[in-house]
């Protein structure tokens, strides 16, 4: 800026700022006119009449008197009069005056901001005097500006079209994996694998896939148990993996660390299962457990009794252990001796032993530990609480009012498959559901 | 050289034509901008004569200065005179707000017109020193 620039608006800020000056003086003159002219409003009327100098023409008085010492013409505007006695006129006054205050607050409003904007026309001023002070100057030209918009829109759509290829890669494979997973072939890490990690392809891709499904599956062998769990899990993983195929853009590489973290959320979700199947082994009982989870119990220590126990896992705790409670966790102690509604809730905790009983179901042999408030020893005793609990509960239904007496009917018709379960581990049990994915997949091939 | 002489002068003459125009809208502009200033304040003043004479008793005396005398009026009567002038200055007031408008629109335009003349003018000056 050039310092005659600066000085010319320093100008016309200074011109602003005097007429504002100029009107506050004005207003103000107004103020203190209608100031003197209320106080004689208020002397007038103490006498009945005045003694005052008349002004003749305009160079000329009279002595002379003043009459009528009340009556007021009020001028109000535009020509119109109107008498008033002093007293009102005197209220007019004061209405006249609060305008004449508005009008000078806004005007003094005004010059504060002009001579804010002139304070920083001065700074400028001093900067600019100041040696070593540069201005910026970017060069801006119209038309080159819009040619690296148009550019970057280009760059941007080629990257677009290129994820969307990736997206469809990822799909395709993801659907591949689930083929494979439906056939049941447990295939092992391919030599291709390692060789191939760094290198993008689908082949890669699908082997590492089934590479985190065995291991998966090594883990929790309960995944082949039911095809109906596996596919529900596959769905939720699919589902999961998809998501995550849409969520990545760039990178490729993370995609192996997402794929664990979908199968672990696989995981969990399986193990969540698998408690279902060691409870109940059914999706409605694992619900209706859930929901008499909520339900408070009254616990009472004694397992003999029937009576007394509220829920279905009592019932079978009265009926399998017996004499002495089994303890092998501290959540026992809770179940035989301390009755909290947490119990139920914290059933999930229990998937980690319930992991464990698992594998022991499968591989040591009948010691699993339930995750039922029962400790019992092996799955055939499991499976005799629960043909017992249909009993019990039943003559105990009268005192209970919960719907667990619901649960033990759907209990008692799970009781069938229950110990086929176990044994299956590689057929399609026939409550499969099927995603449509999968069944379009399946008609496909 | 002669017709880019011509040239030159032509462009000259249409670029003084544009400013003409420019120059008489912009009075008219002006012009439109003080009446209704004026409008403004008569509207006010007008506002607070209505709201004196509501407050005023029945029975006192209302006058009207024609000229130089003053007549005594009714006062209610007075009060209707007033409301009609204000509605008639508002009505006066929107018509002359409408012709600012355009007359802005109009100051745009021959501003633009004017802009581009002088481009051309420039250029034409320049291919003349060219030549020259």
């Amino acid at each position: 800026m050039d310092p005659s620039q600066i000085e010319r608006l320093r100008a016309e800020q200074q011109k602003v700022i005097d007429d504002c000056n100029q009107r506050i003086h004005q207003w103000e003159k107004f103020s203190s006119d209608y100031d003197a002219l209320h106080e004689r409003l208020q002397t007038l009327p103490d006498r009945v009449s005045h003694d005052i100098m008349v002004p003749f023409g305009s160079l000329a008085f009279m002595p002379g008197k003043m009459v009528h010492t009340n009556e007021i013409l009020v001028l109000l505007g535009d020509n119109w009069f109107v008498e008033r006695s002093a007293k009102q006129a005197c209220e007019i006054v004061q209405r006249r005056k609060g305008y004449v205050d508005e009008n000078l607050k806004k005007v003094q409003e005004e010059k504060k901001l002009i001579e804010s904007r002139a304070g920083f026309t001065d700074e400028i001023t001093k900067e600019v005097g100041a040696q070593g002070v540069i201005e910026i100057n970017e060069p801006y030209d119209e038309v080159k500006e819009q040619q690296w918009k148009d550019e970057r829109r280009k760059k941007f759509q080629q990257k677009a079209a290129e994820k969307s290829k990736e997206k469809e890669q990822k799909k395709v494979q993801e659907e591949s994996v689930q083929v494979k997973q439906e056939r049941r072939d447990e295939e092992k890490m391919k030599q291709e694998t390692v060789a191939r990690r760094h290198k993008i392809t689908e082949e890669e891709l699908w082997a590492r896939l089934d590479a985190l499904e065995a291991e998966e599956e090594e883990l929790d062998e309960l995944a082949k148990l039911s095809d109906f769990d596996e596919n529900e899990v596959e769905e939720d993983g699919e589902e999961e993996e998809e998501q995550s195929g849409r969520e990545m853009n760039n990178c490729q590489i993370p995609r192996p660390n997402t794929l664990p973290q979908n199968e672990q959320r696989q995981r969990k979700h399986v193990k969540w299962k698998e408690e279902a199947e060691i409870i109940g082994e059914s999706d409605d009982d694992v619900e209706e457990i859930n929901k008499t989870i909520i339900f408070t119990h009254t616990k009472i220590p004694s397992l003999s009794s029937i009576d007394e126990d509220s829920e279905e896992e009592n019932d079978v705790n009265g009926n399998s252990a017996g004499d002495s409670p089994r303890i092998d966790s501290p959540r026992d102690i809770y179940k035989h001796f301390g009755g909290n509604p947490k119990d139920e809730e914290g059933e999930q905790g229990n998937a980690e032993e319930v992991v464990h009983s698992v594998k022991d179901i499968v591989t040591d042999g009948p010691k699993p530990k339930s995750i039922l408030k029962h400790n019992a020893g092996a799955t055939s005793s499991k499976m005799q609480e629960r043909e017992k609990m249909p009993v019990r509960p039943i003559m105990s239904a009268p005192k209970t009012a919960f719907s667990g007496t619901i649960v033990e009917r759907n209990k008692i018709h799970s009781l069938a498959p229950l110990p086929e379960e176990p044994t299956v581990l590689q057929d399609n049990a026939p409550p499969k559901r099927i995603s449509k994915f999968k069944a379009s997949r399946q008609k496909a091939m | 050289m002669a017709p880019g002489q011509r040239e030159l002068e032509a462009l000259q003459k249409q670029l003084q034509d544009e400013l003409e125009k420019l120059k008489n809208v912009q009075k008219d502009y002006q012009k439109a901008l003080t009446n209704r200033q004026q409008l403004e304040a008569q509207v006010n003043e007008n506002k607070m004569v209505k709201e004196e004479l509501d407050r005023a008793d029945d029975d006192s005396n209302v006058y009207k200065l024609i000229g130089p005398v003053l007549v005594k009026q009714d006062r209610d009567e007075a009060k209707q005179n007033v409301a009609k002038r204000i509605e008639y200055i508002s009505g006066e007031m929107k018509r002359t707000e409408s012709t600012i408008k355009d007359l802005e629109v109009k100051q745009d335009s021959h501003r633009e017109s004017l802009g581009k003349i002088q481009q051309k003018f420039q250029q034409a000056q320049l291919k003349q020193m060219t030549k020259a």
